[in-house]
């Protein structure tokens, strides 16, 4: 066990590194040297910098200074603060797919959160611990929308359970004193903080560096400056203040809460494990697309500085050196200016108003005639001609689409990394036969790459959620369920339909069966028999294994049009009959072909009835206007 | 102004003119019809004059009827059942002007006029859309597929789908025989249904059986004729057994049904002051007709 006294001294070593980079001119905040963060324990640094590296790419607006000056050390000022000011993230759309191609794990079909009954087992409980981690705190939008994005960017980042203590404030002899008030139950809160704030972590302790600021002496007055930490252990949460001078880095413990878990309330929120100097440390799997889109993204916004810059024609001519000159004979001679005299005598400068400051005799003419100098010999040919006077510069265009094109190189091989499937590729493939093997593929890719990513924010949301009813409730807390996700599906409903429309155009059996079985598990998730679903609909639909184009062929002959309706719509049919009827899985097999068949018949009987209704409103409405 | 016997024959006459006029046009609309069909199948492969058999010259099959469909949908074709569906409003009027003319202080209700509405819906759905598929589209397809199936010559085909679109002298053409079929029952069903709903608060006793008679009058039309009946002595035809008797004929419908099928009678409502004598005692004597005192006394049926 760890104690407070053991705990202050590592905080004091902590100080010890980090007051070597204190910022004097911000006292309170660090300042890097030579990029490097205090190297807290051996690759803090590294973990950081992976972090910020994908930050660029993760958050708008971050501007990835290091990177502009590394690719382009020779940029001047004007060129830097130009595409500073103009900068634009071109790579966020690929952390936003990815993120959001890792929450599609999370459908709702496929996981489950369910809660034991707790009507009147917790005394003094106003809420249930399913009202209070979801009316309260919503802790699943929590992880789904927030966690996730936060745990691609940040993989050595830490949850930390905290509860809050309900106080109340009695008067003593010696002043106002708080105290916790054992009538109420505490609140358990989740904190999030990332990796740069996490200065310590081994399997006994994890020591953060809050936002929060003590109050300390600095250059003679109290101020909000001083540094707090907290400290997990496996028994409870320590505060430590600094106290004293500032510059004397002294600091006090106390115990926040004994909580006596066995276990560190603070989860780290993981990735793909690194061994890093004795130590495992994570890297985030957004990390190996980072290179290509660091490329991608300096490359993008020099090119935009290089179309302003470059693509705009330019107009060269000849010039003569201006020769204005002032009635009171002050002449330009080429400079641009002109020398003026106030009243007093004092002189000032003045841009010539002929060439406006540029020094050359102005060209064209107003008009926009271009005026050539004829030498005094009027017979003798212009020094320049016409032609060769003045021209158009424009650069050819085809570096900067060379440029471009490697630009969209690099994203796609950061996608590919990440194993993000672009449709618009695999729809320009030739053979429909590879376009449904390589959905096949990179399904499974998908699902390998995923998967680890879904079981640790799983165990995630289990930690943090089993963390609150134990810190709440104690020996009371009764639990709760969570079904992890086993499998998942990347497609929405429309790209299933695609690949059902793919594989009955290609008319084999198999795919269809595979492609339909893959719909029905997205539609209606692991609760239901998909087996029996396709039963029904093979058993149903006599056209199943044709092919489009024959079925169309067939219509009106051997093909009825309820026929064709069931053969393309049963899925919606299934829905339909399932919402109408929670007893239609378990009824006979013939009895759900039936209904099945009955309502494409319904639907036949009703878009036959609407066409002619429409076509005999057609007939009849200029008739009943005479009429009345 | 007309006279009532100039109304009422006027309503007669159109039981006839009506629908041939639409006839007519359907018939002459054949033509435009065929003309459309012979460049659809214009595409169909061949080979020395001969259709080739080929998945190509299949799936043109339900491009043709599609195309067909559409052509029965065309503006011409709509034109001559909405002009046809009008008439429907015309002849409306014309009863109720013989029956303002007939029956003292009578008024047509909302009642006659959606009777009327559902008679011109009903004609409007047998003559446009899925109701032409069976009598006219599925014909012409299955020749086409035949041909195709079995490689005929091009030339039989466009023989055979000229029979079929325009007719000859020993069959009319598809269009004209549905249209036939259809325009004269649904016009004379619509005047009677008509009639039946408008006179309904009238406690209408007596009707007279008029159309005229024309070369294919059935013997039972040709009996009635002219001729004055108590309501409950046309009621009771419904059990007899005559040639095209429409088979839901019953006590009801048979003011609408009349004679059954293309019969051009209608029943007309004659008030009791305009029945001759011996109509009104032979109904009494049958035991239909049982006016009162003061009705008799009125008719001069001073027993």
């Amino acid at each position: 066990m760890i104690t407070p006294e053991e705990i202050l001294e590592m905080v004091s070593e902590i100080a010890d590194i980090r007051k070597k980079y204190h910022d004097t001119r911000n006292p309170g905040n660090i300042l890097e040297k030579k990029g490097e963060l205090p190297e807290y324990y051996p690759g803090y640094n590294r973990l950081v910098k992976d972090y910020r590296d994908i930050l660029v790419h993760a958050e708008r607006q971050v501007f990835p200074e290091r990177l502009f000056l590394e690719k382009s050390p020779n940029m001047g000022d004007d060129e830097y603060i130009y595409l500073k000011e103009n900068f634009k993230n071109t790579t966020l759309s690929v952390f936003k797919d990815f993120a959001n191609s890792v929450k599609r794990a999370f459908h709702e079909g496929n996981w489950s959160l369910t809660f034991e009954e707790e009507e009147g087992i917790y005394e003094r409980a106003k809420l249930t611990f399913k009202e209070y981690v979801t009316d309260q705190y919503d802790i699943e939008a929590f992880f789904k929308s927030i966690l996730i994005d936060q745990k691609l960017k940040d993989s050595n980042g830490i949850l930390a359970v905290k509860p809050k203590l309900p106080v109340i404030e009695e008067e003593t002899e010696e002043g106002v004193i708080r105290l916790v008030d054992g009538s109420r139950l505490n609140e358990p809160k989740v904190y999030y903080y990332d990796v740069e704030r996490v200065v310590k972590r081994d399997e006994d302790i994890i020591i953060v560096e809050t936002p929060e600021k003590s109050v300390v002496s600095f250059q003679g007055k109290d101020q909000r400056i001083g540094l707090v930490y907290e400290a997990y252990t496996k028994e409870a949460i320590y505060r430590v203040e600094q106290i004293g001078k500032y510059t004397d880095y002294q600091f006090q413990v106390y115990t926040f809460y004994q909580h006596d878990l066995g276990y560190i309330p603070a989860f780290t929120l993981g990735g793909e494990p690194v061994w890093l100097d004795d130590a495992i440390h994570y890297t985030s799997p957004f990390l190996v697309a980072v290179d290509n889109l660091d490329l991608a993204l300096v490359n993008k916004n020099h090119l935009e500085v290089s179309k302003q810059l470059t693509m705009y024609p330019f107009r060269v001519m000849i010039g003569d050196e201006c020769d204005f000159q002032t009635q009171e004979g002050e002449r330009c001679n080429g400079n641009g200016w002109l020398n003026g005299f106030n009243v007093d005598g004092t002189q000032y400068r003045y841009t010539c108003p002929e060439c406006q400051g540029s020094g050359l005799k102005n060209r064209p003419h107003r008009g926009g005639t271009m005026l050539i100098n004829s030498g005094t010999n009027q017979l003798a040919a212009d020094v320049v001609k016409p032609s060769e006077a003045i021209h158009f510069a424009q650069p050819s265009p085809e570096a900067l689409r060379y440029v471009d094109e490697t630009i969209e190189k690099d994203l796609q091989r950061a996608k590919e990394t990440l194993h993000m499937r672009d449709r618009s590729l695999k729809q320009s493939t030739d053979s429909n036969n590879i376009t449904a093997t390589e959905n096949l593929k990179d399904k499974e890719d998908q699902f390998a790459f995923v998967k680890p990513i879904s079981d640790q924010v799983f165990n995630l949301l289990y930690d943090c959620l089993w963390t609150i009813g134990q810190m709440r409730y104690g020996d009371n807390f009764k639990g709760f369920q969570l079904q992890k996700a086993k499998t998942f599906d990347f497609l929405t409903k429309e790209d299933h339909l695609y690949n059902i429309e793919l594989a009955q155009s290609i008319g084999n059996p198999v795919l269809i069966e595979s492609a339909i079985s893959d719909y029905l598990r997205f539609t209606f998730h692991a609760k239901t028999d998909q087996a029996r679903l396709i039963e029904i609909i093979k058993t149903a639909d006599r056209l199943f294994a044709m092919k489009q184009e024959d079925i169309v062929r067939a219509l009106g002959r051997t093909v009825e049009p309820w026929e064709m309706i069931l053969h393309n719509s049963a899925f919606y049919f299934i829905d339909q009959l399932m919402l109408e009827d929670e007893k239609f899985l378990s009824m006979e097999l013939s009895e759900q072909v039936e209904a099945l068949q009955n309502l494409a018949k319904e639907k036949a009987n009703s878009l036959s009835t609407n066409n002619q209704n429409s076509l005999i409103n057609q007939v009849l409405n200029p008739i009943r206007e005479d009429v009345a | 102004m007309p006279t009532l016997r100039e109304t009422i024959q006027n309503r007669l006459t159109r039981l006839d003119t009506v629908p041939d006029a639409f006839n007519d046009r359907a018939k002459a609309y054949q033509e435009e019809l065929f003309t459309y069909l012979l460049s659809l199948i214009d595409s169909l492969e061949r080979r020395d004059g001969f259709i080739v058999i080929n998945s190509a010259n299949l799936s043109l099959i339900s491009d043709i009827g599609a195309n067909l469909e559409r052509a029965l949908q065309g503006q011409d074709y709509l034109n001559a059942v909405r002009g046809f569906l009008g008439e429907f409003d015309e002849q409306g009027r014309i009863i109720t002007a013989y029956l303002e003319g007939e029956f003292a202080g009578f008024e047509l209700s909302d009642l006659a006029n959606q009777s009327l509405l559902v008679s011109r819906t009903n004609a409007a759905n047998a003559l446009l859309g899925q109701s032409l598929k069976t009598p006219i589209l599925n014909p012409i397809e299955q020749t086409v597929i035949e041909a195709i199936n079995s490689g005929a010559a091009y030339t039989d085909l466009v023989r055979a789908l000229r029979t079929l679109s325009v007719g000859n002298d020993e069959v009319l053409g598809l269009l004209d025989r549905y249209a036939k079929q259809i325009s004269y029952d649904a016009f004379a069903f619509a005047d009677r249904s008509f009639t039946q709903v408008a006179v309904q608060d009238l406690d209408i006793q007596f009707y007279r059986y008029q159309g005229g008679i024309i070369k294919d009058t059935r013997e039972f039309c040709q009996e009635r004729n002219g001729k004055f009946f108590h309501f409950e002595e046309i009621e009771s035809w419904a059990g007899l057994k005559w040639q095209g008797k429409i088979k839901e004929t019953n006590e009801k419908s048979i003011f609408i049904y009349a004679g059954g099928y293309n019969c051009r009678h209608s029943f007309v409502p004659v008030s009791e002051v305009n029945i001759p004598k011996e109509v009104l005692l032979d109904a009494i004597a049958k035991g239909y007709y049982n006016p009162s005192e003061e009705t008799r006394e009125l008719l001069g049926l001073q027993l």
